[in-house]
């Protein structure tokens, strides 16, 4: 019984010593497995934060309405994901903070050959698939994509569910039409009868994926932060300059197998499809002027839609959730 | 006997209160240790419920979620009877039954979800089948074990006074069932509900207590998300106090004399 209970005590020293210790050492980042999270991944898997001097681990989410609550909880130290995230908890009283770009939003509507559907009008009582509810994707399709094309939120039904579901939904017909990110897209249109009808990139460019932090981690960790920062810039430029390159490290993350059997081309090699979907990207660490005036129109989207409530009913001001020190730094 | 075992009335009432006010005590005790943005305060989530209330919204997520339970667990309650007095009369079948009953009730109705999804569509009709689903097995076994338990004496008189089988089934077995028909249903209420608000909360198609629980929740909308669980809680015993104690009452009158 003795050696039992010296046991059992010396193990709950060891695990209360070790646990704090671990979780300083890591850097933990949250992604979604979808292009725009390229340059969290490429940096994980190309090695570059460790050339930094970092221990990062990714972990992945389904959507960035989760990813968002792990920052919340400090279960995470960033995430690669949409900024309406940040600006829906810190309108609540979070301490988020948006400390760099990441990517411009990049959302096909990718729909069925045989749906009939020639422009986004045509979706009225139709299904489609896209993100969760609330998340950044959510929030442009019924506050940009249908309100061009005169429909209301109501007039279609999204189904709100992982990129790759949605690809699978597609190609299983369960849906009419999907919303999608890249690589998803490109997946879809290469396995799938379907087409694409419209991209938000072309008609309304907007900063969608964005890095962001708490509060407490700028405070704590910044020096950290900033080097997972720097580490992804040096991905971003990779993605940027050399995607045949970038797609051989991150190919395996979207596609598992070596080949994409495809409708026409017969078997493609998963690196041929990554590297297109990479060169339809923009990538850009820095947050610009003019992208900080569409984050704030997207906020203003979100307060008409109900998904955005300030405590004293005012705008919501998006410059107060950002930190951007790192790229005036670096001077980007 | 019978009545000592029961409290009275006013007693009944009363521990209901206590345990009312020990949730809401431990909801608060939460609220003051954590952010108001991760736990909002009981007084106002009790007068956003109040607006939400007044708020065409709202109302039509409650309706919609009503709509489903009532088609669900209403074609579930339906069909357990009738076939729970099928098998009484055919005892091969109720055999089968059973054991088909205690196989297939291990799954968890929303682990449906996906497979119903690709059968019928994205729409209502998976989440009523799943709530349909999640009620039938203990309406059907509690009716299967109550007609195992009727006394032959009973079935036998009615034979010798040349009742048919629709005569057994409707005046023997329905009557003997009863009570325990009422246990089952009460218990495949519980069931019904939690299935629907899980697979509001996974379809998240129209208008439903359960989407607007997970939407509440993606958009960082605390308060939101209080305020339909405490609709949820409130709406679940409301229904099971009054709708079914009440048939339970009405039907089994002379256990409460």
């Amino acid at each position: 019984m003795k050696t039992a209970r010296a046991l059992i005590a010396a193990l709950a020293t060891t695990v209360a010593f070790a646990i704090p210790a671990a979780a300083q050492e890591k850097f933990r980042i949250g992604y979604l497995r979808v292009m725009d999270d390229a340059q969290a991944i490429l940096a994980h898997e190309a090695g570059l934060y460790k050339d930094h001097g970092l221990d990062v681990e990714l972990i992945e989410f389904k959507s960035g309405t989760d990813l968002i609550k792990a920052i919340v909880g400090g279960q995470l130290q960033s995430g690669v994901l949409g900024f309406t995230n940040a600006i829906a908890w810190a309108s609540r009283g979070a301490d988020l903070k948006v400390v760099s770009g990441a990517q411009n939003g990049y959302h096909a509507m990718i729909v069925r050959n045989d749906s009939g559907i020639k422009e986004i009008a045509d979706l009225k009582g139709k299904t489609i698939a896209s993100q969760a509810e609330g998340s950044t994707a959510d929030t442009v399709l019924k506050g940009v994509v249908f309100k061009q094309a005169g429909l209301k939120a109501d007039d279609v039904n999204v189904m709100g569910v992982s990129p790759q579901v949605a690809v699978q939904s597609l190609a299983g017909k369960r849906v009419d039409g999907a919303f999608l990110f890249e690589p998803q897209a490109s997946i879809a249109k290469a396995i799938a009868p379907v087409s694409q009808i419209y991209e938000i990139g072309e008609v309304w460019p907007f900063p969608c994926m964005v890095v962001i932090t708490s509060g407490e981690v700028l405070k704590t960790r910044k020096a950290d932060l900033w080097k997972t920062l720097d580490a992804q810039k040096d991905a971003i430029d990779m993605l940027q300059n050399k995607p045949a390159e970038a797609a051989k490290h991150i190919a395996a993350q979207f596609i598992s197998e070596p080949t994409l059997k495809t409708l026409n081309q017969g078997e493609v090699p998963r690196e041929t499809i990554i590297t297109e979907a990479i060169k339809t990207q923009v990538f850009s660490p820095a947050v610009t002027e003019k992208e900080r005036a569409r984050m704030q129109e997207i906020a203003e989207i979100m307060q008409a839609q109900g998904a955005l409530k300030t405590r004293d009913g005012k705008p919501f001001q998006v410059e107060q959730i950002l930190d951007l020190s790192w790229q005036q730094e670096r001077k980007l | 006997m019978a009545n000592e075992s029961r409290i009275a009335g006013l007693q009944k009432k009363s521990a209901m209160a206590l345990a009312v006010v020990f949730i809401l005590f431990m909801w608060q005790v939460a609220a003051w240790s954590l952010p108001a943005f991760l736990m909002p305060d009981v007084h106002t989530v009790f007068v956003r419920l109040w607006e939400e209330l007044q708020s065409e919204n709202f109302r039509a997520a409650l309706g919609g979620s009503l709509f489903r339970l009532g088609v669900g667990y209403g074609s579930a309650l339906l069909l357990g009877i009738g076939f729970g007095l099928v098998g009484a009369v055919l005892y091969f079948f109720r055999e089968v039954l059973k054991s088909a009953i205690i196989i297939l009730q291990s799954i968890p109705s929303i682990a449906w979800v996906p497979i119903f999804l690709i059968m019928m569509g994205f729409g209502n009709m998976p989440i009523i089948v799943v709530v349909a689903i999640a009620a039938f097995f203990p309406a059907a076994l509690s009716v299967m074990n109550a007609t195992e338990s009727v006394q032959k004496v009973h079935v036998a008189a009615a034979r010798v006074m040349g009742a048919s089988r629709w005569d057994l089934l409707k005046r023997v077995y329905l009557p003997a069932v009863m009570p325990e028909l009422i246990t089952g249903a009460q218990l495949a209420f519980g069931n019904a509900w939690r299935a629907l608000i899980s697979a509001e909360m996974l379809i998240g198609f129209g208008k439903g207590l359960g989407r607007s629980l997970s939407y509440a929740g993606e958009t960082a909308d605390m308060e939101g998300v209080m305020t339909s669980i405490l609709a949820i809680a409130i709406l679940a015993p409301l229904i099971d106090q009054v709708l079914l104690e009440n048939l339970r009452h009405r039907v089994l009158r002379y256990q409460y004399v």
